[in-house]
């Protein structure tokens, strides 16, 4: 009787534990639908019942402020995909989970699966000594170009920005006619400054420890010079300061541009509608003359990042192993965004879905991510000002005078 | 001659026309275009393969009906509950002296002026206190109490045009309160009612910060949050959708405002000159 009694007192205080953890709720908010796996966490909860993930879409250009602010009350989700720029902000201001020693079990409960995963998936997401998430996917800007066009002008695959110049100029001359226009891009005032970033670091562009580029430098006077050429040279189409990402793509696509900066997942889209190898092609963003030693590929991630008041960081990290595990991520990357798991990218199917990868599989594993900055958003609004006062027709200003009034401006944030 | 003067005066009108009409019908034919079409140059008005995907696509997207349900809701229900306060606030200015009324009426007018945007963080802030941030009754009352300013002016301008002497009347039939607003005011202001009725369905429908701000997850969102989700930075944005879901969207209100368009002019002039 008594052992009866022992046995039912036992089941009586750990029965409710028992539930208890049957009700744990992991909470992500994916920064668009397409990073959420195909089986929406159905196998996930198969392997692990004492788990509930819930999950919702809000934006990447929205997350990290309604994170925040619902951090501040306390209902934030328990993990958060951002744009990776927003890192160092978060992290000051208390709302990420350190989880590096977390990254330290992983690497060494599974040495293999680790291997697997190329460093940018925590150096991007590392903010001074911690590790506050994951970037299982980031993608550097590199560019596609019109090969037949190329072609039919005798010229190469431009190797420097200057030689990328040169083909435009003949392109314009000899090649395009009416709307048609050597290079596309998209303006300033819909979305940060991404591509312009992207094309400053493989020029060489330099950063200060705080974030802020370096714009009066040889880098930054060679960018605002560019620009200053495809507009003023009329090498581009004239509304391009109007247009919003969708249109610059729409001109690539629509064959009205020779060149468009652009990433893995765009090319994905150029391939069915136009034929890849023969009518296009791909190639990194070519260096500076002279700067070629400065030359990197710049990088730009969609990181998943922990909430500091998680209740339960073990399951969070059930959760984003899942969310990388190979097969799950292989489909994201298929369908959408790459993926920083070498045996993905590395795979049949991939090299399938997309048949330029070779060319820039070397490159992809040299990213560089745009450095994160306390105060981006602002970062951003003094670059997209300055990229527009530098395509103004006729220009009004020279490139050291714009380089020099906007690092005054920028500086004016450290 | 006076023929050709009163030509004159339509041009401003047709060109305002045009400029108001224009955009509308341009978002409807594209939305009837493939996606290829519309980054064709020159572009068309009339979609060259016109074509419905676009609203399948919309239609059968998961969550549209929660959408549609939820703009719907609050929207009704925050009307309804504005212009129920706004008739007893507009009869107490309408009819009666009282200390500080012209200040008080002046006061409620102060939310109109004052930016939505600098209500977000307080409101986000008492609601995250009561624990209702993502619930219906948040929107519901930040809705509603941005409508009663606007209800409140309209409906007092047109009370006071009612002849007291037909409350005068009723109460010396013996009516109440109660009676003279249910029997003789609501019925005689029924164009001004219609009106800011319209208008706080106008206004609920297309909300756009409050729900942005006070709601995270996805049975809470409405129709222009998702609309405003759709834009896409990262991938190729599918503009025959955003249009479709945008026709659709505003498809009901439109239908609803020209339905009673007479009502609301006759009421909103009414109010004003009385």
């Amino acid at each position: 009787m008594k052992k009866l009694l022992l046995v039912f007192l036992v089941v009586a205080f750990l029965l409710p534990a028992t539930l208890a953890g049957a009700q744990t709720t992991v909470t992500v908010w994916f920064g668009r639908q397409e990073f959420i796996p195909a089986d929406e966490f159905v196998t996930f909860h198969a392997e692990n019942p004492d788990i509930r993930v819930e999950f919702d879409v809000i934006p990447l250009e929205e997350s990290h402020v309604d994170f925040m602010r619902n951090h501040a009350v306390g209902i934030a989700p328990d993990i958060v995909q951002i744009f990776h720029e927003f890192t160092a902000t978060m992290v000051i201001r208390g709302t990420l989970l350190d989880i590096s020693e977390y990254i330290e079990a992983w690497a060494e409960e599974d040495p293999e699966d680790f291997a697997d995963i190329y460093d940018i998936a925590f150096t991007l997401t590392t903010y001074e000594d911690g590790i506050y998430g994951i970037n299982i996917h980031s993608a550097p800007y590199y560019m596609g170009y019109r090969k037949d066009w190329l072609a039919e002008a005798g010229l190469e695959e431009p190797q420097t920005w200057e030689e990328l110049l040169d083909a435009c100029r003949i392109l314009q001359e000899e090649v395009l006619t009416g709307d048609q226009f050597a290079y596309a891009q998209p303006g300033g005032a819909h979305h940060p400054p991404f591509w312009m970033t992207a094309t400053f670091m493989s020029m060489g562009g330099q950063f200060r420890d705080t974030g802020t580029p370096i714009i009066d430098s040889e880098a930054g006077i060679a960018l605002i010079e560019f620009y200053q050429t495809l507009a003023n040279e009329g090498l581009q189409d004239p509304e391009s300061h109007a247009w919003a990402s969708g249109d610059f793509r729409g001109a690539f696509m629509g064959e009205r541009a020779a060149f468009f900066p652009e990433a893995i997942n765009i090319f994905a889209y150029t391939q069915d509608v136009l034929d890849y190898a023969t009518e296009w092609e791909v190639m990194v963003q070519p260096p500076r003359e002279g700067a070629e030693d400065d030359f990197v590929v710049n990088t730009f991630g969609w990181p998943y990042m922990v909430n500091s008041d998680t209740e339960d960081s073990e399951a969070v990290m059930k959760v984003l192993r899942y969310l990388f595990d190979p097969e799950i991520v292989s489909d994201v990357a298929l369908r959408y965004q790459p993926a920083n798991r070498a045996s993905v990218l590395t795979s049949e199917a991939y090299y399938e879905a997309h048949p330029y990868f070779p060319i820039l599989e070397e490159a992809h594993g040299q990213q560089v991510p745009y450095p994160v900055h306390l105060r981006s958003v602002e970062r951003a609004d003094i670059l997209n000002e300055m990229k527009f006062v530098a395509q103004q027709v006729p220009a009004q200003y020279t490139p050291e005078e714009i380089a020099a009034r906007y690092q005054d401006l920028l500086d004016a944030l450290d | 001659m006076k023929l050709g003067r009163d030509r004159l005066y339509w041009i401003p009108l047709v060109i305002l026309v045009v400029w108001t009409i224009f955009p509308l019908l341009w978002g409807v034919s594209s939305s009837f275009k493939t996606y290829a079409d519309i980054y064709r140059v020159p572009p068309s008005i009339i979609p060259p393969d016109p074509e419905i995907r676009a609203y399948q696509v919309v239609l059968t997207s998961r969550g549209f009906s929660t959408y549609v349900f939820n703009s719907t809701f609050l929207a009704l229900t925050s009307s309804f509950i504005a212009v129920a306060c706004s008739i007893f606030a507009a009869y107490g200015f309408a009819r009666f002296k009282f200390r500080l009324s012209t200040a008080l009426f002046l006061l409620i007018l102060i939310p109109r002026i004052i930016p939505r945007a600098s209500l977000i963080i307080p409101l986000f802030q008492m609601w995250a206190s009561v624990g209702l941030l993502d619930s219906y009754p948040a929107l519901i009352v930040s809705y509603t109490a941005t409508a009663i300013p606007f209800n409140t002016m309209v409906l007092t301008g047109f009370f006071r045009g009612v002849p007291p002497a037909l409350e005068d009347a009723a109460s010396i039939d013996g009516a109440t309160l109660w009676q003279r607003i249910r029997y003789i005011m609501i019925p005689m202001s029924i164009p001004a009612i219609i009106t800011v009725s319209v208008m706080s369905l106008r206004e609920a429908w297309n909300e756009f910060p409050f729900v942005l701000a006070l709601t995270t997850s996805t049975r809470m969102r409405t129709l222009p949050y998702q609309l405003f989700m759709l834009r896409d930075a990262m991938g190729i944005e599918d503009w025959p959708v955003v249009l479709a879901f945008t026709v659709l969207t505003i498809a009901p209100i439109l239908g609803f405002y020209i339905i009673f368009q007479k009502r609301v002019t006759s009421g909103l002039v009414s109010g004003a000159i009385k």
